[in-house]
């Protein structure tokens, strides 16, 4: 059987969420962005030092998407003080919703964005939000087609290079 | 990649509801059946939490079956139970097990979510659904009787 279900990621898979991380990161972004400042993203923002203090902070879930005993995808939540901005105790970040580039098409991000979704409502948030790499359209209007709108930008680095997201969110109440 | 199943999400929502008309005709009760796409839509996918779930089977955008079910979240056994509500394949997909993966798909669920057991009902007349429950290793429960009062 080919069954794709989500699946809360533990410190026990550590090693499959650094391949996960690495590889849907480099196939999002590899092409718009220099060697240099993709390497440099792919050592530091994947470490196993860095993501086990990620996987340890309370205030932040990862789920796998699988395919059967592959991964093919992962999303991260934050709340409370664990999100990157805002910090609202009524909200809900989602950090990243990342599918491999060969199961695109197949509802995957979908599924991650419903868990996240249903993770938000559990908690009782108010509103989601999330920042979206202004250069790419389609998460961009995945986004929009689930109901978020635009609030803001922000500026961030990768490697040395300024870069802009695009904030959004969607209010659940 | 061949079929999929997965859970179910709103913009299947049209495609699930086919499934339900159809299995609706089978049945013989199209003619209280009272659902709509937007209802589905509603109930399954904006509702918080929702009326019902669902798995479908996906073939390339096309949806060939699907399970929908709810929870029992207080039994004697002090544990959660699932009723599966219908399970139904595309006639045209028929022969494929993908009946059987549906069941194995929920029975993964409900293990997960910590069920003891699924519960549901077949037609007395439909026998190809009695043998293939029979096969999957379900049994008829002839301890209790089903009662409802109609309004």
């Amino acid at each position: 059987m080919e069954l794709i279900e989500t699946k809360k990621v533990t410190i026990r898979d550590i090693e499959l969420l650094r391949k996960i991380g690495r590889q849907t990161f480099f196939e999002t972004f590899s092409s718009a962005n220099s060697e240099e400042n993709m390497n440099q993203y792919l050592k530091d923002g994947f470490s196993i030092e860095k993501l086990a203090a990620e996987l340890n902070v309370k205030n932040a879930e990862f789920y796998f998407a699988m395919l059967d005993d592959n991964v093919i995808g992962y999303l991260k939540v934050n709340f409370g003080a664990s999100q990157t901005e805002i910090k609202d105790d009524k909200a809900i970040e989602i950090e990243r919703i990342y599918v491999l580039k060969e199961f695109h098409g197949k509802k995957v991000g979908q599924i991650l964005y419903d868990k996240a979704i249903e993770v938000a409502k559990n908690k009782n948030a108010e509103y989601v939000w999330l920042g979206v790499w202004e250069e790419n359209p389609r998460a961009i209007n995945f986004y929009k087609k689930n109901g978020f709108v635009e609030f803001d930008k922000h500026i961030f680095k990768l490697g040395n290079d300024e870069q802009t997201d695009i904030m959004m969110k969607l209010q659940l109440k | 990649m061949g079929i999929i199943i997965r859970k179910a999400i709103e913009t299947d929502s049209e495609k699930i509801w086919t499934l339900m008309e159809q299995l609706a005709v089978f049945e013989k009760y199209i003619d209280s059946f009272a659902i709509t796409p937007e209802i589905v839509k509603e109930s399954g996918f904006r509702k918080s939490p929702p009326d019902f779930y669902c798995f479908v089977a996906e073939d390339n955008d096309k949806i060939a079956g699907m399970v929908v079910y709810y929870f029992l979240p207080y039994t004697a056994q002090n544990r959660p139970a699932i009723y599966m509500k219908e399970l139904y394949v595309d006639e045209n997909y028929r022969g494929q097990k993908i009946g059987e993966q549906l069941m194995s798909a929920l029975r993964k669920e409900a293990e997960k979510q910590n069920c003891k057991q699924i519960k549901w009902t077949v037609a007395p007349w439909n026998k190809a659904g009695q043998k293939f429950y029979e096969r999957l290793g379900a049994n008829q429960n002839n301890d209790w009787l089903n009662y409802e009062l109609n309004f």
